[in-house]
């Protein structure tokens, strides 16, 4: 290992020591892969979503592989804040490791509550709002589908904490560039992309649809190239930092997200397949870092672009 | 502390119609592992992302002195087909022992063990572990027909009767297998119930247990990502205010009362 190599960095004021993290809903509460290596050698963790109260989540089956990915239709089943504040949090303040608290709901009010909540807890270095829920009173369409939904729920979660806000944008919009601005003008230290695009399948056999819920989130590699298109398309309007994902397995596939201007990025489903891909990933950016004589990571962020 | 390794294959066996018994040298699995785990297996190979998800696969025997795991299965699609090519020399990448399998209660002196199909694969080790306790082993087997009743000498030699019931009769009994199991009950005082297979069988045991007001654990499927707890997709409905629990960590063996079988 040289010791030239710098991969710490400042993110919307989080300090990561390393720019790989872990997707929300991917990597549960962090448990589950402690028990495959040291959870502290991420640069972040991005918990599963939480809503204010507990949710049961959709009915099976909730999961459909497809060509390079898989759809999902968990239905965001969760402890509620409180359950993962008494019976997660714990174990995770054992742990040199960022933890990205991700929040979802149904109103604006959900939102700036569970925020209200966060703000006073200890050992949080930050939330990440995801907006692809529906907006209950707006007739059930995605916050994160109409700028001004957007803006309302990044503003009331503003409004509510002090600390770091990354907004995670869905992918099921028109032009993702408009979103993210107005994401930036209601305050937002960070944005994240890409949830899941929706999708679906249709078993043959029983000549109905294969999910439980009928559409499901795509993950995994086949959504890749858009997801890169996307961090592109929004690091080239905004001012802010951007956490990439969508399909990331391997260091070579990391690279192109910071490449395209990225600043830090997050491993979900490949988690999967490779349950040490994470660490696989910093160790390959790292190889990549010194076998092109580049010592700083801020180096490599968006050099794709220029 | 990681769970999982890379495993040589040491020998891979079609041992009745799409059904393959291969054995591989993982002992550090093979160590931790109980009757009634499961591994996840990586299907796809070298760089390659297809299949992208792991197959869970139930431990079929284990061998502690070898350092040997034993997996019994049906190709069903991808990812079993290739499984069936692997060769004696490949290597296969798993994650294991995962879930919480069968535990055989300290006061208990006779058990019935059912098996449907390829739902038999768990249930070997089981019966292994239960015999070399001095427990008596009543082992039922069913099948559509007789080729597909597998591995019945293992299972002698594990049992202390080995009932088998086929749905034409070619071989054993033409019955179904909880039809025997309904005698048996009527016959023997067992202490405890044992399946895995269609969940239509389980879901009989699981009523014969309850009228005869006897322990059963039963073993389940459901498609699975990450295998370990973390992804929340491979969840089955329960009793509990229709709570979800999920198979890879809370199963795949459950108590037959727990299951809510009419989702
Ligand atoms: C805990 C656990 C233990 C298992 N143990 C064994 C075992 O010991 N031996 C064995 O042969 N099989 C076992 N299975 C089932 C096995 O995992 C599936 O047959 C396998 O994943 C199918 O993969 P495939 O790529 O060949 O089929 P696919 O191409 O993925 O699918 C083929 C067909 O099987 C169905 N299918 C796929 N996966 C599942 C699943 N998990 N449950 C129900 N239907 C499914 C699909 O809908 C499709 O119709 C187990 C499953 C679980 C959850
Ligand atoms: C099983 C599963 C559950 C997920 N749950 C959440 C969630 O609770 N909140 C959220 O913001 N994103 C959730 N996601 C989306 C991921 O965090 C990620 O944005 C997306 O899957 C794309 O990355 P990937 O292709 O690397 O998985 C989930 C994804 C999967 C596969
Ligand atoms: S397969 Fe992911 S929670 Fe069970």
């Amino acid at each position: 290992m040289s010791k030239d190599v710098m991969m710490e960095l400042d993110i919307a004021g989080i300090e990561i020591k390393n720019p790989v993290m872990v997707a929300s809903g991917t990597f549960g509460f962090g448990k589950e892969y402690g028990r495959f290596y040291d959870i502290s050698r991420l640069g972040a963790i991005m918990v599963k979503g939480l809503t204010l109260k507990p949710r049961l989540g959709n009915p099976p089956p909730r999961l459909i592989e497809t060509p390079a990915g898989l759809l999902n239709s968990i239905g965001l089943e969760n402890p509620g804040i409180q359950g993962f504040l008494t019976s997660e949090l714990p174990y995770l303040r054992e742990f040199a490791l960022p933890v990205i608290v991700n929040i979802a709901g149904d109103t604006v009010n959900d939102y700036a509550k569970m925020a209200d909540i966060l703000d006073e807890v200890k050992g949080i270095a930050g939330i990440e709002v995801n907006i692809s829920c529906p907006n209950v009173k707006a007739g059930g369409m995605a916050f994160g589908a109409v700028p001004e939904l957007a803006y309302d729920v990044v503003n009331g979660v503003r409004k509510a904490t002090g600390l770091p806000l990354i907004v995670k944008l869905s992918p099921n919009v028109t032009d993702i560039k408009e979103i993210a601005l107005k994401v930036q003008d209601a305050g937002a230290d960070a944005i994240s992309l890409i949830n899941t695009p929706l999708g679906m399948t249709i078993n043959v056999e029983e000549q109905r649809p294969a999910l439980g819920n009928v559409f499901g989130g795509l993950s995994g590699p086949a959504i890749r190239p858009i997801a890169v298109r996307m961090v592109w398309e929004v690091v080239g309007v905004v001012k802010l930092p951007v956490i990439g994902m969508g399909g990331i397995v391997t260091p070579h596939d990391a690279l192109e997200f910071i490449m395209a201007g990225a600043t830090a990025i997050a491993v979900g489903a490949g988690n999967f397949l490779n349950p040490m891909a994470p660490l696989e990933i910093i160790d390959g950016i790292r190889e990549y870092m010194e076998k092109e004589n580049i010592s700083d990571i801020n180096e490599l962020i968006g050099i794709a672009r220029r | 502390m990681s769970q999982k390794v890379i495993a040589r294959v040491l020998s891979n066996h079609e041992v009745a119609p799409e059904t393959f018994k291969m054995f591989l040298d993982a002992p550090s699995v093979v160590e931790k592992a109980e009757p009634g785990q499961f591994v996840h297996i990586r299907v796809s190979s070298g760089t390659s992302l297809d299949p992208f998800l792991r197959r869970p696969l139930s431990i079929f025997s284990l061998d502690l002195d070898e350092g040997r795991l034993g997996l019994l299965f049906r190709v069903v699609g991808k990812g079993t087909s290739i499984l069936a090519d692997m060769k004696d020399g490949d290597h296969l990448d798993i994650i294991g022992p995962l879930g919480r399998g069968f535990e055989i209660r300290e006061d208990s002196k006779k058990i019935a063990i059912i098996g449907g199909g390829i739902g038999v694969a768990p249930l070997l080790e089981l019966a292994h572990r239960a015999t070399k306790k001095g427990i008596e082993v009543h082992t039922l087997i069913g099948a559509r027909t007789g080729s597909m009743i597998l591995c019945p000498d293992e299972f002698r030699t594990y049992s202390t009767t080995l009932a088998i019931a086929t749905d034409d009769g070619s071989v054993g009994k033409k019955a179904l297998v909880t039809d025997i199991l309904s005698g048996l009950l009527e016959r023997e005082k067992v202490d405890e119930l044992f399946a895995c297979g269609p969940v239509s069988m389980l879901k009989t045991v699981a009523k014969l247990a309850r009228t005869s007001d006897l322990p059963c654990q039963v073993s389940l499927e459901a498609r699975m990502a990450c295998g370990v707890g973390a992804c929340l997709g491979c969840t089955i409905k329960t009793q509990r205010d229709g709570k979800y629990l999920k198979v890879c960590t809370d199963g795949p063996v459950f108590k037959g009362e727990e299951v809510d079988w009419d989702e």
